[in-house]
C-alpha cells in the first residue's frame, strides 16, 4: 500500500525541468502500443513511467531499470495525442535516476560500453541469418578497431573513470 | 430560413411550418436528408435510419408552408432581426424540377461515372444523379465536371431518353433574394479526414474504412446491398476492429482537442449491427480511451454489446496499423501491460465530427462568431442562440451531438424564431387544400396493392415479384405494384396516379411498420381524393423479412398470407369521419425548475397563456443547489434573472406549493385539478397542452461513509460548500472524488451524464482556491464529452490526478484513528500500475447519481404517460420525438426525461415549447376516425366498457341506460370492444366482421 498523500508531488518538476507537458497524459496507451521495447522482459511501459512521475512515486521509479532499454526510436513521440513527449520523459527519467544516486550505474551503460548499444545481438543474428544477411549487423560491433577507439573515449568520462571495475573491455 | 437540410434543419422547418410560419429550407447538396440518410441503423434502438427519416423528408417536401431549395448556397445576408434579406445562389441543376418525374432513365443511360459522395467513394454514381434512392427532391443534377457533353460537347444521352423533356443544358446559376424574419443555421458537419493519420493506413490499405463508409457498407441500399463484405476481396470478414477517437481528443496530429461525443455509441452500434448482418460468426473489438455512453439508454446498450453480444472493449489507443499479404490488418496494442498483436480482416476508424467546410466564410458574412474549434459560438445559457440577433443554430454546428440532441436543438431554435416572429404568425402560411372526397358508397371494392422492396430490407428475403403476381389474382384486386421504396416521394406520386388510372377505392400497402409510415400513405390517398381510412397496411418487413431472414421461401409465403388477409379486410372497410377539436390556447407546465420556467417563458413570449405549477415553495428546482457550470458560468445569477422574467411575464400564472390532483381530457382540451397547499384551495385549469418538467433528484448513497463522517459530501454539497466559502473545503490539502456513485451499477445501470463534468468543474474551483491542494478523482471512464474535454485537460494540466478504478474493485473508505488523530482513509487499486494506494482525505466528495424525482410515478399515473426502466419519463421515440409523449399534447423536458446539464435542459425545454406551439398555434385539430362505436340496441348497460377505457372516453347515458362513446376522446384502442359481453361495442373498420374476414382468408 502506497500512501499517495505522502508521495513527492513535485517529482514531475524535478524530472521534466518543469515542462508541464507530462501532465497532459490521459493514459491512452498509444506510446506503449507503438514501442518496440514494450516487448522486452520486463517491458518498457512508458505510460506507466509517466504515471509514476505524475503520482510522485519516487522510490518505485528509482528502482525502474526499464527506461534504459528505450531504443530512442521516437515512435511514442510521433503519435502521442496529448504531446506528452514520452520519449523526452524517458530520457529525463534516466538523467534523474543517474543524478539522484551517484553510485547508480544502469546496466545499459555497461552494455553500451561493450557493444555500442543496448540491444542484445543474439535475436538479431538469428533473424539476419534467416533472411540471408550477414549475422553481425553493421554496427560498431563489426569493427573491433573502432569499438576499441569508442571504449577509449568512454574511459575519459567521469562515470567510467570512477567505476572502472565495471568496464572491462 | 433554415440553412441546412439534415435532420436538424428538417425538424426546425417542420416545427415552424406547423406553428404558422412560412419556411425556406436551403440545402447545399442536391437533396435534403444530411448525414442521417447515410446511416444504416441508429442507436440505441437499432431502428433503420432511412425508415424513420424518410417520412420526415417526404413530410418536408409536401408541407404547404415549406419551400425546399436544394443545390443552393446562402451568399449574403442583410438586414436585421425580423427583416433579413438573404441572397441564395441556386446552382444550375440542368434538370427542370417542374418537369422531372424522377423516373431515373437518365441515370441509367448516362455513360459517365464518378465515385459517389453519398456512398463515400465505395460506389459509383453517374454524371447525372440523385444522391440516393429516397432523395427529396427526387430530381437529379448534372455534374458538369464529368458530364461528357459539358466536357467534350457531345453525348446528350440523358436528354434523348428523358420522356418528360426535363433536361435543360442551358440552365445557369440563379441568385434569388428572399425576405425572412429569422435564420436558423444547421449546416451539419464534415467527418474528420482520416488520411491525415497515415499510420492507420486510411486511403492506403483497402480494408481500412471510416465509420461513415462502414455505415454505407452495412446499409441495404449501400454499395454492397447490405452484405457484410470487405472491399479488397469481397469476402465476409471474420474479425473487425474499431479505433476510437480518430481526429478527436488529439491535440497533436489531428489538432482537435474536443471529444466528438457520438463515436463511442456509434461504434458499439456498428459492432452489434455487423454481428447481426454477418453471414458467418463475427468477432468485434473496440479500441478506446474512455467509453462515453452518456446518453439516455446508452449505458445499457454498451452493457448489452459487451455481455450479450460479446463485443470486446480494449482500453488501448492504437499507434499504427500494418497490412499483411492477405490484406488483413495487424493491430498492436497494450492490454494489462502486455503487448499483443492481433489480426483483423477489416478496420473501422471512428472519425470525429468537424465544423463543415466553408462555414467560416458563411459565418463571417453573417456576422456569426465561431468558437476556438470553428463551431458556432452559442450564447451563455442560450444554447441555440448565435452572437447575431435573429440568427439561431441547431444540430452539430454548435458542437458535436447525436440525433436526438440535434432534433431537440432544432425544435429549440424553432421556438426562438417563433418567439421573435410571434406577431407575424399565420401571416404567410396557407391552409392545406385537399380535393373533395370521392363518394365510394355503392361501388364494388376496387383494391390497389403496393408492395415494397424497402431496398433489400424486404426484397432481399421476400420474393416481392412473386408476391405481386400472387396478389394480382386475389378477388377485388384490380392493380398490384412493387416499389423499391414505397415511402419515397416519387412513389407517392405513383400511388396517386394509379388510384386515378384504375379508379381504386381501397389501397393496401405491404411495406414497413404502420407506426412510422401509415400516416404518410393515408395522406397520399387523401390527396388522391380517397377517404384516408380506405387503407390497410401490412408489415411484411418486421413480420416477414426481418424475423424469417434465413427462410426466404417461408417468408414469401407468409407475406402472401398477410397481404391476402389485408385484402379480405379491405373489401369491407368504409370511409370514416374525424371529429374536429377546438384548441384551448393555454399551456400547463408541471415543475418550476429551469426547464419548466424556460418552457413557460418561451410559450408566453410566443403569446400563449401558461399555468406554471411548482410543488415547492420557491421556483428554481435543483438549480437552487448548483452554483457554477464547468465553463464557470454563474448559475445563481442566471436563475435569479430567469425567475424574475417569469414572475414579470403577465401571461404566466405561477402556482407554488401546489400539487396536481387530477388530469383529464385530450389534446387541445385538458383539465387539470390542482391544490394550492397554503390556502388549501383546489382549482381547475383548462389547457390545450401540458409539459412535464418535474425535474430530478440527487441520489443519497449509503456507502463510502456518507452521512456518517463529517468530511464526506455529495458532489453537489461540495459545490455548495465551495460557493459558501466553507474554510474546511477551501483549506483542504487532500481532496478525493469518487465518480459513478450509484450510477452504472446493478441497481442503476445508467450513466448520470453530468457527474464527470461536475467533478472536473469542482476540481478546477478547488485548484483556484488552493493551487497546492492534492485532488484525486477516482473514475471509471471520464465522460467530459464535446467541448467539455478542454476542462478535463485543464484539470490535468493543473495537476488534478485521475486514477481509474474497476467496478469489481471499488475504492474503500474507512475512518481510522492513528496516533490519536481521526483519519478518513480512501484505498484504491490502480489497474494501470497494478499498485494499491491509500489517500488520507480531508474532504471526500461523491459524484452521486441523478435519480428521478420522487413525484414521477404519481405524475406518470395521473397523466397516463410512461416511465422507462430507470424511472425517467419515456418519450414517444428516443431518436426523432425526444420531447413528445405518445399521448398527444403532452411533452417532457429537463431532468424528468433523463440526467442532463443545464444548457441541455434549456434546449430541451425550448424544444418542448416549440412542439407545444405546433398545437397551440392551431384553432382546430382533428380527432381519430377509427374509434369505438356502441350499438344502442345491443347495449345491456353493464358499464364494463367504462371501467376498461384508459381514456375515460365512455360515459353512461342514464336516460337510455346505455353506454356512449365520446368521439373526441376515443383513441380506438379496442379495450371496450374486447370487454363488451353483449357484442354491442366495436371499433370502426375493425369490427368482428373485419377480423373474421381476415381469419377466413388465412385458414
Amino acid at each position: 500500500m502506497i500512501d499517495l498523500a505522502k508521495a513527492n508531488k513535485n517529482l514531475w518538476k524535478e524530472i521534466t525541468e518543469e515542462s508541464g507537458d507530462i501532465r497532459n497524459c490521459f493514459n491512452c496507451g498509444t506510446c506503449v502500443s507503438g514501442c518496440p521495447a514494450a516487448e522486452a522482459d520486463p517491458p518498457l511501459l512508458i505510460r506507466n513511467l509517466a504515471r509514476m512521475v505524475l503520482l510522485g512515486l519516487e522510490d518505485e521509479l528509482l528502482e525502474e531499470g526499464t527506461p534504459w532499454i528505450c531504443v530512442t526510436c521516437s515512435q511514442c513521440e510521433e503519435m502521442c495525442p496529448m504531446k506528452v513527449h514520452p520519449f523526452e520523459v524517458c530520457l529525463a527519467i534516466r538523467r534523474w535516476q543517474s543524478q539522484k544516486d551517484e553510485t547508480y550505474i544502469p546496466p545499459a551503460v555497461t552494455e553500451i560500453f561493450q557493444r555500442g548499444h543496448t540491444q542484445p545481438l543474439e535475436k538479431v543474428q538469428e533473424l539476419r541469418k534467416s533472411v540471408g544477411l550477414e549475422e553481425t549487423p553493421p554496427t560498431i560491433v563489426k569493427f573491433p578497431e573502432l569499438l576499441k577507439k569508442f571504449q577509449a573515449m568512454l574511459r575519459e568520462t567521469e562515470l567510467v573513470k570512477n567505476n572502472d571495475f565495471m568496464f572491462r573491455g | 430560413m433554415v440553412v441546412g437540410g439534415g435532420i436538424a434543419g428538417i425538424q426546425a422547418s417542420l416545427d415552424l411550418a406547423e406553428s404558422g410560419y412560412k419556411v425556406y429550407l436551403v440545402e447545399r447538396s442536391p437533396a435534403i436528408g444530411g448525414t442521417m440518410a447515410q446511416l444504416d441503423k441508429t442507436f440505441p434502438t437499432n431502428d433503420c435510419s432511412m425508415c424513420i427519416l424518410s417520412p420526415k423528408l417526404v413530410e418536408c417536401a409536401r408541407h404547404r408552408n415549406i419551400e425546399v431549395i436544394t443545390y443552393a448556397n446562402v451568399q449574403d445576408v442583410n438586414g436585421e432581426p425580423g427583416n433579413f434579406t438573404v441572397s441564395v445562389k441556386k446552382r444550375a441543376r440542368y434538370v427542370n424540377e417542374e418537369l422531372c418525374t424522377g423516373c431515373g432513365v437518365c441515370q441509367e443511360k448516362c455513360p459517365s461515372k464518378a465515385p459517389s459522395e453519398f456512398e463515400q467513394g465505395l460506389g459509383l454514381r453517374k454524371a447525372i444523379y440523385v444522391p440516393y434512392a429516397q432523395a427529396v427532391p427526387n430530381v437529379p443534377v448534372i455534374d458538369r465536371d464529368i458530364c461528357i457533353y459539358f466536357q467534350k460537347g457531345k453525348c446528350r444521352a440523358c436528354e434523348m431518353f428523358c420522356k418528360a423533356k426535363a433536361i435543360d443544358f442551358t440552365q445557369t446559376d440563379q441568385i434569388v433574394e428572399i425576405k425572412v424574419g429569422a435564420i436558423i443555421l444547421c449546416p451539419g458537419f464534415d467527418e474528420f479526414d482520416a488520411s491525415i493519420f497515415t499510420n492507420y493506413g486510411y486511403g492506403i490499405f483497402p480494408n481500412v474504412l471510416t465509420s461513415i463508409q462502414f455505415e454505407r457498407l452495412l446499409s441495404a441500399s449501400g454499395p454492397f446491398q447490405g452484405q457484410l463484405i470487405r472491399p479488397s476481396d469481397k469476402k465476409p470478414p471474420q474479425k473487425i476492429a474499431w479505433i476510437q477517437c480518430v481526429g478527436s481528443r488529439d491535440t497533436h496530429i489531428a489538432a482537435n482537442s474536443y471529444c466528438s461525443s457520438v463515436c463511442c455509441t456509434y461504434a458499439i452500434k456498428e459492432a452489434m449491427v455487423a454481428k447481426e448482418h454477418s453471414s458467418i460468426p463475427l468477432e468485434t473489438a473496440i479500441f478506446y480511451i474512455d467509453i462515453r455512453t452518456h446518453g439516455k439508454g446508452f449505458e445499457r446498450y454498451y452493457e448489452r454489446a459487451e455481455k450479450e453480444q460479446g463485443v470486446r472493449f480494449i482500453r488501448s489507443r492504437i499507434h499504427s496499423v500494418y497490412q499483411d499479404s492477405e490484406g488483413d490488418l495487424i493491430l498492436r496494442y497494450v492490454d494489462e501491460n502486455k503487448i499483443k498483436e492481433e489480426k483483423f480482416c477489416l478496420l473501422v476508424l471512428s472519425v470525429g465530427l468537424r465544423p463543415p467546410a466553408l462555414t467560416e466564410e458563411l459565418a463571417k458574412k453573417l456576422g456569426v462568431e465561431l468558437n476556438q474549434y470553428g463551431f458556432c459560438q452559442a450564447g451563455d445559457f442560450a444554447p441555440v442562440t448565435t452572437s447575431k440577433p435573429g440568427i439561431f443554430t441547431a444540430g452539430v454546428f454548435s458542437g458535436p451531438k447525436d440525433i436526438p440532441e440535434s432534433v431537440m436543438g432544432a425544435s429549440a431554435a424553432a421556438s426562438e424564431a417563433a418567439q421573435l416572429l410571434a406577431s407575424s404568425r399565420h401571416s404567410l402560411t396557407a391552409e392545406k387544400q385537399y380535393p373533395p372526397e370521392r363518394d365510394v358508397s355503392g361501388e364494388e371494392p376496387r383494391i390497389g396493392v403496393f408492395i415494397c422492396h424497402c431496398g433489400t430490407n424486404i426484397g432481399g428475403v421476400v420474393d416481392v415479384p412473386n408476391v405481386r403476381e400472387y396478389v394480382s389474382s386475389l378477388p377485388s384486386v384490380v392493380f398490384a405494384d412493387e416499389n423499391l421504396f414505397t415511402c419515397s416521394q416519387d412513389t407517392q406520386q405513383r400511388i396517386k396516379e394509379k388510384i386515378e388510372e384504375y379508379n381504386l377505392n381501397r389501397v393496401v400497402i405491404a411495406a414497413a411498420s404502420p407506426l412510422t409510415h401509415e400516416s404518410l400513405f393515408q395522406e397520399t390517398i387523401r390527396e388522391a381524393g380517397l377517404n384516408k381510412y380506405l387503407f390497410e397496411m401490412v408489415n411484411i418487413r418486421n413480420q416477414c423479412s426481418w424475423v424469417h431472414t434465413h427462410e426466404p421461401d417461408k417468408a414469401t409465403e407468409k407475406a402472401k398470407d398477410l397481404v391476402r388477409m389485408a385484402v379480405a379486410k379491405a373489401r369491407l372497410i368504409k370511409p370514416l369521419r374525424q371529429m374536429p377539436l377546438e384548441i384551448n390556447h393555454a399551456a400547463l407546465v408541471v415543475g418550476g425548475g429551469i426547464a419548466g420556467m424556460t418552457s413557460a417563458l418561451n410559450l408566453a413570449e410566443q403569446g400563449f397563456e401558461v399555468h406554471l405549477v411548482e410543488r415547492a415553495s420557491q421556483l428554481g428546482g435543483i438549480a437552487n443547489r448548483i452554483y457554477h457550470t464547468i465553463e464557470g458560468l454563474d448559475v445563481q445569477a442566471f436563475l435569479k434573472d430567469l425567475i424574475n422574467k417569469v414572475a414579470q411575464q403577465p401571461l404566466i400564472h405561477i402556482y407554488k406549493e401546489t400539487d396536481i390532483l387530477e388530469f383529464s381530457g385530450y389534446v387541445g382540451n385538458f383539465k387539470t385539478g390542482i391544490m394550492v397547499r397554503p390556502e388549501g384551495e383546489t382549482r381547475e385549469i383548462n389547457h390545450g397542452v401540458a409539459i412535464i418538467a418535474s425535474g430530478g433528484d440527487v441520489f443519497k448513497p449509503k456507502e463510502y461513509l456518507y452521512g456518517q463522517h463529517p468530511s464526506v459530501f455529495t458532489m453537489l454539497e461540495l459545490e455548495g460548500e465551495i460557493a459558501k466559502g466553507n474554510p474546511q473545503v477551501g483549506a483542504a490539502q487532500n481532496i478525493v472524488m469518487i465518480q459513478c456513485v450509484g450510477s452504472r451499477d446493478e441497481e442503476r445501470p445508467y450513466c448520470s451524464r453530468t457527474c464527470c463534468s461536475k467533478a472536473v468543474g469542482c476540481a478546477l474551483k478547488l485548484k483556484e482556491l488552493n493551487p497546492e491542494a492534492n485532488i484525486y478523482v477516482l473514475y471509471r471512464d471520464i465522460r467530459t464529452y464535446g467541448f467539455k474535454e478542454q476542462y478535463y485537460q485543464e484539470a490535468r494540466a493543473k495537476g488534478v490526478l485521475f486514477i481509474p478504478y474497476d467496478i469489481t474493485e471499488k475504492p474503500k473508505v474507512e475512518a481510522v484513528t492513528e496516533d490519536g488523530k481521526e483519519i478518513l482513509r480512501v484505498n484504491v487499486s490502480d489497474p494501470i500500475l497494478g499498485m494499491d494506494f491509500s489517500i488520507d482525505a480531508d474532504v471526500l466528495a461523491l459524484a452521486t447519481a441523478t435519480v428521478p424525482s420522487p413525484g414521477s410515478e404519481e405524475l406518470s399515473r395521473l397523466f397516463k404517460v410512461p416511465l422507462n426502466e430507470d424511472g425517467f419519463f419515456l418519450e414517444a421515440h428516443v431518436k426523432l420525438r425526444p420531447v413528445d409523449f405518445s399521448t398527444e399534447g403532452v411533452f417532457v423536458c429537463g431532468l424528468a426525461h433523463s440526467p442532463k446539464l443545464i444548457e441541455e435542459s434549456i434546449t430541451q425545454a425550448k424544444a418542448a415549447a416549440s412542439r407545444a406551439a405546433t398545437i397551440l398555434a392551431k384553432d382546430v385539430i382533428y380527432g381519430q376516425g377509427a374509434i369505438a362505436s356502441i350499438d344502442k340496441e345491443a347495449c345491456s348497460g353493464c358499464q364494463i366498457c367504462i371501467g376498461v377505457c384508459p381514456y375515460s372516453a365512455i360515459i353512461f347515458n342514464e336516460e337510455d341506460q346505455v353506454a356512449e362513446v365520446q368521439e373526441l376522446l376515443c383513441k380506438g384502442c379496442g379495450n371496450c370492444a374486447a370487454a363488451c359481453p353483449s357484442g354491442a361495442c366495436s371499433i370502426k373498420n375493425l369490427a368482428n366482421e373485419h377480423i373474421l374476414a381476415e381469419i377466413e382468408a388465412l385458414v
